[in-house]
């Protein structure tokens, strides 16, 4: 209920302030090359991320989607190749990069506020101020009841939304996010899909999407990266939401939306 | 009180079975080296009180507390180490296979002879054998950390001292207080030994003092007081492995506060 109800507090996406100027390159792969013991994942692979842009990155499972986000997030290092983040090379996890891991990637022996603190207090946050951002953040998550409790006490939906929550209190300009509604009921699904647009809006944030639901993809961000069936991937098959982003998050049922959804299907040849 | 009688009846009982085939015992004997549970128990107030039973307890419970103390203090970073670095694993892991069976107390008079009859021989042995335990089964635990896990504190910019204290060490946490209470015993029986051999304080000079005179009463008093040392280690370490383990227990059921 406070997923919807935080609706109305945000604001649009063409009002949102521009973080640093848009069309800003982010994240650059140039020529990448990685894969995991002589099993190649990317060849030769090269995509630009710039400022403010919303990707998914759809495809068939273990092909190395969640792989492409280590890289981003520094956990991995190429081969071969560039990885740039803002024009500088890539040396380990950045403090503008925010992971959320498919299975949450929560510490079971922390309770969830503790959880939610964590990332700040390993970048130093002083303790009121990380007390303070997480409960905001839990509130807003609609999980603030369960601050005290450990995650083995919450279900996977309330589980996922302390992930999100955590995510999210580390204020980074660049949130990579692997299947972070998979565990979820369809109604908490949607709710939690305008949140993450509404928070996208107000934080201006760059967004990677890892996700297995087509119309996800097509609801959440305007680029989509196609995996093929068979790895390793080489080049790149991207596209391009045809309506403006911005204002409310799409209507199901608009015309638009649903040609989208149809294109992405048939890039996957479904 | 009630409710703790009805919760601890079983235990009550035999308690109080033990005590009266003791005293039946005592009485049917009717010998000098068996007094009644009754004699004991008074005799075990007295030297408590007004005797010097209370030093040495008091003594032996620092050597073991330190030793127990050092003995996981060193073992858990060590083994944590050991789970992370391969190289360091090959190195340590067959070492520990020479010396894990090797009962650690027949190395006492070496360790005398290096270390003197001070209290540092014996927190050396009893370190020795609580590391020894910890560091098994700690290397173990820590090698079972998820990837998922690193990775997820990882991404959050975490260093070496983030990944011990939010990962590995919770996550070793239960195996080390299994460690310990299985230690408990082992780590008394070593300490009565240790106390026997050139010293005058301690439990186990107590014992064997009183052993020496002839005076049973004290002697019991000794043991009794030596037991619930390892008793209260024991409640000790299952205390603390309720109290640091709780989010293992916790059911999705359970109530939040």
């Amino acid at each position: 209920m406070d997923t919807l109800s935080m609706q109305t507090r945000l604001i649009p996406a063409a009002a949102a302030p521009a973080w640093n100027g848009r069309g800003v390159e982010v994240i650059a792969f140039d020529a990448v090359s990685f894969g995991y013991s002589g099993a190649p994942l990317l060849e030769r692979f090269s995509w630009i991320v710039r400022e403010g842009e919303a990707w998914s990155v759809l495809g068939p499972s273990g092909i190395g989607k969640t792989t492409l986000l280590y890289l981003i997030a520094g956990l991995r290092r190429p081969d071969r190749g560039a990885l740039r983040f803002r024009g500088q090379p890539l040396n380990g996890p950045s403090h503008d990069v925010g992971l959320m891991l498919q299975d949450y990637g929560l510490l079971p022996w922390l309770t969830v506020q503790r959880n939610v603190e964590l990332g700040l207090k390993i970048r130093g946050v002083a303790r009121p101020e990380r007390r303070r951002i997480a409960a905001d953040w839990l509130a807003r998550m609609g999980v603030a009841d369960a601050a005290r409790r450990f995650p083995a006490q919450l279900s996977g939906g309330q589980r996922q939304r302390v992930a999100l929550a955590r995510l999210l209190a580390l204020d980074t300009p660049v949130l990579l996010l692997d299947e972070p509604l998979s565990a979820v009921d369809e109604i908490t699904r949607e709710r939690l899909q305008r949140t993450l647009w509404g928070i996208r809006a107000e934080l201006g944030s760059t967004l990677v999407l890892v996700t297995h639901s087509v119309e996800e993809a097509a609801l959440l961000t305007e680029n989509v990266l196609v995996f093929p069936d068979t790895p390793p991937l080489r080049d790149p098959l991207v596209l391009r939401r045809p309506f403006a982003a911005g204002g409310a998050v799409p209507a199901r049922d608009d015309p638009d939306f649903q040609r989208f959804c149809a294109e992405i299907r048939k890039a996957l040849r479904l | 009180m009630i409710r703790f009688l009805r919760a601890h009846c079983a235990l009550l009982l035999s308690l109080a079975f033990l005590l009266l085939l003791w005293h039946a015992a005592a009485a049917a004997l009717n010998v000098n080296f068996l007094p009644a549970p009754l004699a004991v128990l008074a005799r075990f107030v007295e030297e408590l009180a007004g005797g010097s039973l209370w030093a040495h307890t008091l003594v032996s419970a620092r050597r073991v507390s330190l030793s127990v103390l050092a003995g996981t203090a060193l073992a858990v970073p060590l083994a944590v180490l050991a789970a992370q670095i391969r190289l360091l694993d090959r190195f340590i892991t067959p070492l520990l296979y020479f010396t894990y069976p090797a009962p650690k107390v027949v190395f006492l008079p070496l360790i005398i002879v290096f270390l003197g009859l001070g209290d540092e021989s014996k927190v050396f042995l009893i370190g020795l054998i609580i590391f020894f335990q910890v560091f098994v089964i700690v290397r173990d635990a820590a090698a079972q950390v998820r990837p998922e896990t690193l990775e997820s504190i990882n991404a959050l910019g975490a260093n070496h001292w983030h990944r011990l204290r939010y990962v590995y060490l919770p996550v070793s946490l239960p195996a080390v207080m299994t460690a310990l209470k299985v230690s408990a015993g082992t780590a008394i029986a070593v300490l009565f030994i240790a106390e026997t051999i050139g010293t005058t304080t301690g439990l186990g000079y107590y014992i064997m003092n009183a052993w020496g005179r002839f005076a049973y009463p004290r002697l019991y008093a000794g043991i009794l007081a030596m037991s619930l040392l390892g008793l209260a280690l024991f409640v000790l370490f299952d205390l603390l492995e309720k109290r640091l383990t709780r989010w293992q227990k916790s059911g999705p059921s359970a109530s939040g506060s």
